[in-house]
C-alpha cells in the first residue's frame, strides 16, 4: 500500500514538474496533439468515406446481384443474336432447387421503346421498368406513400404503378397525393398504387457508377405488361437477393450456370454482384486509409522524438534534483517512473487535446463538404492507448538515463 | 554505529587509476560528533559518500547498525539514505520552486508516508530549525543561512540515526556560520549523531573527536 502511494505521489511530482516548465510542456503536448489528430481524421474519414459509399450501395441492396446474358459472347452457335436469352418460362425453374443460395428473385424487363409518360399536360422522362411483387424488396426499395405489388397485380396484368419521387414531382401538383390517381403511358391509362421513397446515389453518380439509371425518375410496373408492351415472352435481366452477402457470388453463378446449361451452345451469361463491389470499395479505402496512416503517423512519430527531446533536456537541467532526490531516499525505480510519467503526461495530454481537435476538424470537415466524419469508440481509445505508447516509448531512454546517475556523480554536477 | 575496516576507493580517470581512499579503519559510536578534516583531495568528500551510502567502498567492509552496507542492492542502499541517514549540503540543495515546507516534507515521501503526516512532520522539523515562519517561502526567498537551515529540517524529518554534513558553513557569512553550527549543536546535545565534513578548524574544536585524513589514510 505504502510502495503504491509513493508511485501515486511521484506522478503528482511529474504533474508539478510539468506545470513549472508549463511553456515547453504545452508545446510538447501540441506536438503530439497534431499527430494524434491527424491519426484519429484518417481514421474517421476512411470509416466515414465507408459508411458514406455504404449507404449509396445500399440503395441496390446489398445482396443484390443481377444475371444477364453476355452480348459479348463471341460463339458463332449463338442463334438468335437479338433475344435477351432469358424469358418467363425460365422464371419457375430458376426460382426452383436449382439456385439455394438465392433468397428471391424478380425478372427485370425495360421497355422496348420509350413511350409518352403524361398526366394531363405534365409529361415525365421516367424510365420504365417492369418487374415482379419481390423487387422492391429485392433492391431496397421503400415507399413513401401507397402499397407495393401483389402477385395478383402481376398474375392479372393489372395496369397499377409503382412511381419515384422525380416523377410524382413531374407529374402532379406539390399539393396532390399521387397515391391512386392515374397516369398515361403510351396513351394507356395506369393508376398510381405507391411512390418510392428517395434514394441518393449523388457519390456513385459522379463517378458515373449509378448503373446507369436515375433511381428516382423510374416508374415500375408488372413485368407481365411490358412484355404485352414489347409483343414477346423476353426478360431483359435477372435482380435477385442472395441468403447472405457472403452468398452472393454463389448465388448468382447457381442462376447463370442454370441458363447456360438449359441453353448449352446458344447463350453465354454473365452476373454483377453488390458484394464484389464492397470489396473493391474496401480496398480502395484500405489503401487511401494505410497511406494515411503512414502520413499521420509521421506527424505522432515527429510529436514523439520533440517530448524526447524535452525529456532530456529536463533531465540534463535537473540532474542535480535527480542527485538530491536520491540522496533523501529516492530509488532508481522512483526517479525511472517520475520521468517517465512526465513524458507520459505530456502525451496522454497531447492525446486528448488532439483527440478533441480531431472531433473539431472533422465536424467542421462535415459541415464544409457533408462528408460525414465517424469518430468511433476503438478510435478514441486507440488515440488514447497510443499517446500513452508514444510516452512511454519517448520517455523510457531519458528516464533510464535519469535513474541510471550514480548518486554522488548526480550530486557533483553543477 | 559506523565500523569500517580497510576501505578503499579508486577513481579511474583517463585509464589510470587514481586512490582516493588507501585503508581506512573508522568507529564512531552513536552520539558522537565527528569532524572529517584534512586538506583538499584528502580523500574527506569521498569517505563521507561511502559512511552516507551515496557511494560504495572498492573494497573493505563497512557497517552501518551491524547491517553489511558494502555489496548490498542499490535499492537497498536508497532506504538506508531515506531511513538512517540525514544529508546536508554545503550549496542547500534545496528544490527550486517548492516551498520549504514541501522541500522538508519530501523524504518522506519517498517513504509512502500520507500527505498530511508528510505536512505535519516537516512543519515539526521546520519549527525545530525555528524556519516555521517561513514555511511557505521558497528557496530564493531566502538567504543562505536560512536555505541552510531548512534543508537541516529536511535532514531531521526522517529522524535519522546519522546526520551527516559536508561543510555546512562553507557557503555562509560567519553570523550566518555560527547559527547553524549552534544548531548542529544542540543537535547534538540532544543526541544525535554526527558526522561533519570541514577544513575550517574552529569547527573542528567543536567536535568530540577529529579524523585527520591526508592522502587517503587517516594520520
Amino acid at each position: 500500500m505504502n510502495r503504491l502511494r509513493v508511485f501515486i505521489e511521484l506522478t503528482g511530482e511529474a504533474v508539478i514538474a510539468l506545470w513549472q516548465n508549463r511553456l515547453r510542456s504545452l508545446l510538447s503536448v501540441l506536438g503530439i496533439a497534431i499527430g494524434i489528430a491527424a491519426v484519429m481524421t484518417v481514421s474517421a474519414v476512411s470509416s466515414g468515406g465507408k459508411l458514406f459509399v455504404l449507404k449509396e450501395l445500399e440503395t441496390f441492396g446489398l445482396r443484390s446481384l443481377w444475371v444477364f446474358r453476355d452480348y459479348q459472347d463471341k460463339n458463332p452457335q449463338s442463334r438468335i443474336r437479338d433475344s435477351s436469352g432469358i424469358d418467363s418460362r425460365d422464371l419457375s425453374l430458376l426460382k426452383g432447387a436449382c439456385c439455394p443460395a438465392v433468397k428471391r428473385l424478380s425478372p427485370v424487363l425495360l421497355a422496348a421503346n420509350r413511350p409518352i409518360v403524361q398526366n394531363g399536360n405534365r409529361y415525365s422522362s421516367a424510365q420504365l421498368k417492369g418487374v415482379d411483387a419481390n423487387y422492391t424488396g429485392i433492391n431496397n426499395d421503400r415507399l413513401t406513400m401507397g402499397r407495393g405489388f401483389r402477385p395478383a397485380d402481376i398474375k392479372g396484368r393489372r395496369p397499377v404503378v409503382l412511381i419515384g419521387e422525380t416523377v410524382s414531382q413531374d407529374l402532379y401538383p406539390q399539393s396532390e397525393n399521387p397515391v391512386d390517381r392515374d397516369l398515361r403511358i403510351g396513351g394507356r391509362r395506369y393508376q398510381v398504387i405507391g411512390v418510392l421513397e428517395y434514394k441518393s446515389r449523388d457519390l456513385l453518380a459522379s463517378i458515373g457508377s449509378e448503373g446507369g439509371e436515375d433511381a428516382n425518375n423510374r416508374i415500375l410496373l408488372p413485368y407481365t405488361l411490358v412484355q404485352q408492351m414489347n409483343g414477346n415472352q423476353q426478360v431483359s435481366y435477372l435482380q435477385a437477393e442472395a441468403v447472405s452477402i457472403a452468398k452472393a457470388e454463389q448465388a448468382a453463378d447457381q442462376l447463370r450456370l442454370t441458363l447456360q446449361r438449359r441453353y448449352r451452345g446458344s447463350y453465354q451469361y454473365t452476373k454483377i454482384t453488390l458484394a464484389s463491389y464492397l470489396k473493391t470499395v474496401d480496398r480502395i479505402l484500405g489503401g487511401i486509409t494505410a497511406m494515411g496512416v503512414v502520413a499521420a503517423s509521421t506527424a505522432l512519430l515527429v510529436g514523439g522524438i520533440g517530448v524526447a527531446g524535452i525529456m532530456s533536456t529536463a533531465v540534463v537541467e535537473r540532474i542535480r534534483e535527480i542527485g538530491v532526490r536520491m540522496a533523501i531516499g529516492a530509488n532508481r525505480r522512483h526517479i525511472l517512473f517520475q520521468f517517465l510519467a512526465e513524458a507520459v503526461l505530456i502525451s496522454l495530454l497531447g492525446g486528448i487535446a488532439g483527440l478533441l481537435f480531431g472531433f473539431l476538424l472533422g465536424g467542421s470537415l462535415d459541415l464544409l463538404t457533408g462528408f460525414p466524419l465517424m469518430p468511433t469508440l476503438s478510435g478514441v481509445l486507440t488515440g488514447l492507448i497510443v499517446s500513452v505508447l508514444v510516452g512511454l516509448a519517448s520517455g523510457y531512454y531519458p528516464a533510464r538515463r535519469a535513474a541510471g546517475f550514480l548518486p554522488v556523480e548526480a550530486l557533483r554536477r553543477e | 554505529m559506523i565500523q569500517m575496516q580497510a576501505i578503499h576507493k579508486s577513481y579511474w580517470r583517463g585509464g589510470a587509476e587514481l586512490p582516493v581512499i588507501r585503508g581506512i579503519d573508522l568507529n564512531i559510536s552513536a552520539g558522537e560528533f565527528v569532524a572529517i578534516m584534512g586538506p583538499s583531495g584528502s580523500g574527506k568528500s569521498t569517505l563521507m559518500n561511502i559512511i552516507g551510502c551515496l557511494d560504495l567502498a572498492d573494497r573493505g567492509e563497512y557497517r552501518l547498525n551491524g547491517e553489511r552496507v558494502s555489496g548490498v542492492q542499490f535499492s537497498r542502499l536508497a532506504e538506508l539514505r531515506g531511513q538512517t541517514i540525514g544529508f546536508v549540503f554545503q550549496s542547500f540543495n534545496l528544490i527550486a520552486n517548492r516551498s520549504a515546507l514541501e522541500n522538508v516534507a519530501l523524504p518522506l515521501l519517498y517513504q509512502g508516508v500520507a500527505r498530511d503526516e508528510r505536512l505535519d512532520l516537516a512543519t515539526q522539523a521546520l519549527q525545530r530549525v525555528g524556519m516555521l515562519d517561513r514555511a511557505s517561502h521558497q528557496p530564493n526567498q531566502l538567504s543562505g543561512g536560512q536555505q541552510q537551515r531548512v534543508a537541516i529540517a529536511r535532514a531531521l524529518v526522517n529522524r535519522p540515526s546519522l546526520l551527516i554534513a559536508d561543510e555546512p558553513t562553507g557557503a555562509l557569512d560567519s553570523r550566518n556560520g555560527d547559527q547553524v553550527l549552534q544548531l548542529f549543536n544542540e543537535l547534538h546535545n540532544e543526541g544525535h549523531t554526527l558526522v561533519m565534513v570541514t577544513h575550517d578548524p574552529l569547527i573542528g574544536e567543536r567536535a568530540d573527536r577529529v579524523i585527520m585524513l591526508h592522502d587517503g589514510v587517516v594520520i
